[in-house]
């Protein structure tokens, strides 16, 4: 997710952003690989697709492992939005 | 850990990058692999058929040399294939899949045969490996050569 997130950012998420609505494109989630539920990842919504998945992107395409390899994921395995950064100070600030 | 560190630590880690989060890929790798099968079955046909025991020592360290580059340039070019590129780079090269299965049907050939046509087949399908993986970057600097 280079360059919005780095390794080792802390970040605080909102596990209740979308309890009411869907993930907007744009937004950074957390999600459940689908190819690995057990492994949590970071990526942009890019978009919805038809009614049932949805499309996350990587905001470094050339290494990113997103949607493009595992497919669109299921609305239920976005776990919530990154909204602030708070490690390290130097980037302490929102997310987007 | 400090104390700091154990207060500021989120609870829970997320993966944001690819599987091998190194991001180095470089179709050179298969390509030198390439170069030592083309090379090992150049000395082996100039080798000839001697039947005595430095030959037959000689070939068959030949021979050996020559199973694990083409296996290990099998294994430069699946990483390539199924790791760097992606749908997108298909859509701008659609005969991509074709130029891969090609060059890892040429790496079993070789591991099959003593070819040298075989060989250079597969040298130069990674030459259009190159131009393919090099523009996908857009990068025009990078000549394909050979060390041989």
């Amino acid at each position: 997710m280079a360059p919005t997130l780095a390794p080792g950012d802390y970040v605080v998420v909102d596990n209740r952003a979308y309890a009411r609505r869907s993930p907007p494109p744009g937004d950074i989630v957390l999600a459940c690989d689908p190819r690995e539920p057990s492994r949590v990842i970071a990526k942009r919504v890019a978009g919805p697709d038809g009614a049932d998945g949805v499309v996350l992107l990587g905001d470094n395409p050339d290494q990113s492992t997103d949607s493009r390899d595992f497919g669109t994921v299921r609305p239920t395995d976005i776990t919530g939005r990154v909204v602030w950064r708070y490690w390290p100070p130097a980037r302490f600030g929102p997310v987007r | 850990m400090s104390l700091l560190d154990r207060i500021l630590r989120p609870s829970r880690t997320a993966s944001a990058h690819c599987d091998g989060p190194c991001g180095v890929y470089d179709s050179a790798s298969a390509r030198i692999a390439a170069e030592a099968v083309l090379s090992m079955a150049k000395k082996l046909v100039d080798l000839g058929d001697g039947n005595d025991l430095a030959s037959e020592n000689t070939r068959s360290r030949f021979i050996a040399i020559k199973e694990e580059q083409a296996q290990l340039a099998k294994q430069e070019l699946l990483i390539l294939w199924t790791d760097y590129f992606k749908p997108p780079h298909l859509e701008a090269n659609p005969g991509l899949h074709d130029t891969f299965w090609n060059a890892a049907k040429l790496c079993s050939q070789n591991k099959v045969e003593v070819n040298v046509e075989a060989a250079q087949a597969l040298v130069d399908t990674i030459g259009e490996i190159h131009n393919i993986f090099w523009a996908s970057k857009s990068r025009d600097d990078v000549p394909f050569y050979t060390a041989g």
